[in-house]
């Protein structure tokens, strides 16, 4: 008579060494965000939520007269909120006046052990006025080349975006690519030019300047046409090292100067991950490291979601680019031109095409 | 007809054995076969242990001594297919099974079996079968995929007493796969199946009763490695929704998967009259795949998928001793749930619930002394219900499927026999292959021949798969050479 209870026992033992069935399910989670500014909420502001967990799966709404937006039945998932549009609010200056500015807010959101169990995710979002922390931007990065089988990436380049009310000059200004830490500096190049003082060569606020690895139109060569590439011949820099007698050179276009002894290569990056600086030029003594007061601007990118940092954080909180798939033709830029939060993770987006000397829509 | 009656009996067995005897895809609820494509021999009931696989009463099953091997070819032409399945397979294996009772007490069995499968123009896909799987793995690449790998099975059974049996059964296998173009992808495959039951038998042999539990464990790889440019990874959850991998110099994913199952059956013969008599056999089990993506140092969840139902199988026959006219009929029932979490939180991706009814019979008359006919049908009904719930997707459907056949036997003389078997059936598929039914139709012929060293056989098959509104279908061509002693 034992033996049936012993099976019934061994049956029960194993049947719990297995996982237990978890209550919810997915597409069930509601997303409900109040869009602030200031001391406002904000009312028939659109909202964009996209994550990268899976394909193609992004919301647009928008807020309600109590400055909330709803999503309703989306996946368990990482968001990237992201905020452009106009607002009236306000005047900082009249109280009885009204201001229209352009807000602007990213940020991510991750479901935690709590929203899981209520299946509900609530959160404000506070937008800054366009512009916060102006200065001079690395605005846009295009690193992973365009699609091809020949593994060809020399179409990469830099947009940089002055987002302050005042002229900024370039002259000695270095674009520096950081192995690991500031310490650390795998490529300089440099601005012609005085650091600091010199005025030769002025950047107006709101304009934009292209600084490319090889000037030239990438879209158009001979017996090898690559359409889904860029063409750079018009564009404002060249990095050209002048110790690299192979490397192409836009005559047409000023350069960007290698200043590492020995170095004989070309500014190239990483596809899809990698650190870039912009300095002041008033440190160039890159043997010890480049110091942190002369860095102006700062971006760290990654494809992998567990990448882990290369960069201190005060020159950037977090990377972006998760998701960027080398050959792929795409593009990483800030979500609104010269958007600063000092978190690539939030700042930057990737879109689908290279935008040199413009800002996506 | 030279060949014994129990002699034809264990060559169905075996048969029927090396086709579920795949222990690279070791399914919490192997199928029951109730006839093999290759065999002019159907004229036995089925015994326990095909319906069971409980090993204690693998000896009861098959009593004589038998060597055997079999080497057969399948080349299968998808004219009709999915996105993800191959252009062609071509498929080769070797067999040899060996069983001997060493003593009174003793009886050992073994088998080797060795298997290729050649995939050409595989689109995308980097698994043997995309849509087996909830948790596929793809890339951008479009190649031609060799698997070969060898399988080792062994069997013991020993009895405590006259009445009281045990046994033990060991199934491994290990397969690689490789993907001809520039990721090549390589696909490594361990599989471990073991079972031990107990069984009764009654003095006059006549009740049969057992028990048994099987663990079995499976862990498959599969290592991408790319060469300067990325091939795009993606997983998918189901059918609909996939994930952009992050690009890596070496795309990794593992499937580690972990089952029990546990069953009792019985077996009755002679039951009121010479012949007649019912087996019976109910299983539950549960299972359940882990899939990790990424680096060794930092895998990436993906989920986990748990399987876990029971099933009931009962077959009556009848077969008097006195003639060789042999009527059997069958039913299973099985009910089984899927569920499958998502990785990073606690929540359900994909739901599926599965209930099938089948229900057949078969019936052998000998007609005349050199002639017999074999005829039978199955009928089945697959309730599914089916959920994907990160971009909800529902599919609930009853599939009805059936088949029916006619075998024609001959003695052509004392030493040689032939056969010849026709097929017809529908069969309707789930939603992914975009058809609502398939119409079958197979023809197979066979020899075989007594030499003094033993017998020879060859078979050759020929079926087609006819997709309802489709003007392509799939096509496949065996051949099947057999030796046997």
């Amino acid at each position: 008579m034992k033996t049936p209870f012993l099976l019934l026992f061994l049956l029960f033992v194993a049947s719990s060494c297995f996982k237990e069935q978890p209550t919810q399910v997915d597409g069930a989670l509601t997303l409900t965000l109040y869009i602030k500014f200031e001391d406002s909420f904000l009312n028939s502001i659109p909202v964009t939520i996209k994550t990268y967990d899976y394909n193609s799966i992004s919301f647009s709404s928008i807020t309600d007269s109590c400055g909330a937006v709803f999503f309703e039945n989306i996946p368990y998932a990482e968001y990237l909120i992201t905020i452009k549009s106009t607002a009236i609010v306000s005047s900082a200056l009249n109280s009885n006046a009204m201001d229209t500015v352009t807000v602007i807010a990213s940020t991510l959101i991750t479901p935690t052990e709590t929203s899981n169990n209520e299946n509900t995710i609530t959160d404000t979002i506070y937008t800054i006025a366009s512009g916060a922390q102006p200065g001079l931007k690395i605005n846009e990065l295009y690193t992973v080349g365009p699609p091809n089988n020949m593994f060809y990436y020399s179409d990469q380049f830099f947009e940089l975006y002055n987002s302050s009310e005042d002229t900024v000059y370039l002259d000695g200004m270095l674009f520096v690519r950081i192995y690991e830490m500031l310490e650390w500096a795998s490529s300089i190049f440099q601005f012609p030019g005085e650091p600091l003082t010199g005025r030769e060569y002025p950047v107006p606020p709101g304009a934009f300047v292209v600084a490319a690895k090889d000037a030239m139109d990438h879209t158009n060569i001979p017996n090898f046409p690559l359409p889904e590439s860029v063409d750079l011949s018009h564009a404002d820099w060249e990095f050209k090292n002048s110790m690299d007698y192979g490397d192409y050179d836009n005559p047409d276009v000023p350069n960007i100067d290698n200043i590492e002894v020995g170095c004989r290569t070309d500014f190239g990056i990483g596809l899809s991950t990698d650190v870039i600086l912009i300095t002041d030029g008033s440190d160039v003594n890159y043997f010890d490291g480049i110091a942190i007061e002369s860095v102006i601007d700062g971006v760290e990118y990654s494809s992998l979601s567990t990448h882990l940092k290369d960069i201190e954080k005060e020159v950037d909180r977090g990377f972006g680019g998760v998701g960027l798939i080398k050959y792929s033709g795409k593009s990483l830029e800030r979500v609104a031109v010269g958007f600063d939060s000092n978190n690539s993770s939030v700042d930057f987006e990737i879109i689908d095409h290279p935008t040199p000397g413009y800002q996506h829509e | 007809m030279k060949i014994s009656m129990i002699q034809k009996c264990m060559i169905l067995g075996i048969l029927m054995f090396s086709t579920y005897l795949s222990a690279y895809n070791n399914p919490l609820f192997p199928d029951i076969v109730i006839e093999e494509s290759f065999s002019s021999t159907i004229q036995t009931p089925m015994n326990l242990y095909q319906i069971s696989f409980n090993p204690a009463i693998y000896k009861n099953s098959y009593q004589e001594d038998i060597v055997y091997y079999s080497a057969n070819s399948f080349d299968k032409i998808n004219f009709f297919r999915r996105v993800y399945d191959p252009k062609r397979q071509k498929d080769y294996k070797l067999y040899f099974h060996s069983h001997k009772a060493l003593d009174k007490k003793s009886t050992l069995a073994a088998a080797v079996r060795y298997n290729r499968a050649d995939q050409y123009d595989v689109y995308r896909s980097l698994e043997k079968s995309f849509y087996d799987n909830y948790f596929s793995y793809i890339d951008t690449t479009k190649g031609n995929v060799k698997y070969d790998g060898p399988q080792l099975w062994f069997l013991y059974n020993y009895s405590l007493t006259n009445n009281l049996l045990l046994g033990f059964e060991v199934d491994y296998g290990i397969e690689r796969g490789l993907k001809d173009v520039y990721t090549k992808c390589e696909t490594v495959i361990r599989n471990l199946d073991l079972k031990f039951g107990v069984g009764f038998v009654s003095d006059n042999g006549n009740f049969v009763a057992g028990a048994s539990a099987r663990y079995f464990s499976y862990e498959g790889q599969y290592n991408a490695v790319k060469e300067l440019q990325d091939a795009f990874v993606r997983t998918y959850f189901g059918y609909h929704v996939f994930r952009d991998e992050n690009p890596r110099s070496l795309n990794r994913k593992n499937d580690h998967k972990e089952g029990y199952e546990f069953s009792a059956q019985l077996a009755r013969k002679n039951i009121l009259v010479d012949g007649l008599g019912i087996q019976l056999s109910g299983s539950y089990g549960t299972n359940y795949t882990k899939i990790t993506v990424g680096s060794t140092a930092l895998p990436g969840d993906r989920g986990y998928l748990v399987r876990d139902g029971f099933r009931i199988f009962g077959n009556a026959f009848y077969q008097p001793v006195t003639s060789n006219l042999m009527f059997q009929m069958f039913y299973e029932y099985k009910d089984f749930s899927d569920w499958a979490r998502s990785g990073e939180y606690n929540v359900v991706t994909i739901e599926n619930d599965e209930l099938m009814h089948r229900f057949g019979s078969v019936l052998y008359l000998p007609l005349m002394n050199k002639v017999g006919v074999s005829t039978g049908f199955e009928m089945e009904n697959i309730q599914s219900d089916y959920h994907e719930y990160i971009v909800k997707f529902d599919y609930n459907k009853d599939h009805h499927n059936w088949n029916g056949f006619v075998d024609l036997k001959l003695a052509i003389n004392q030493i040689t026999n032939a056969h010849i078997k026709g097929t017809v059936g529908t069969v309707e598929p789930w939603f992914y292959w975009n058809t609502d039914k398939f119409d079958i139709i197979a023809l197979q012929f066979g020899f075989d021949r007594l030499f003094v060293f033993g017998t020879l056989g060859i078979d050759f098959n020929y079926e087609i798969w006819k997709p309802d509104g489709a003007t392509n279908s799939v096509n496949r061509i065996g051949i099947a050479l057999n030796y046997w002693k």
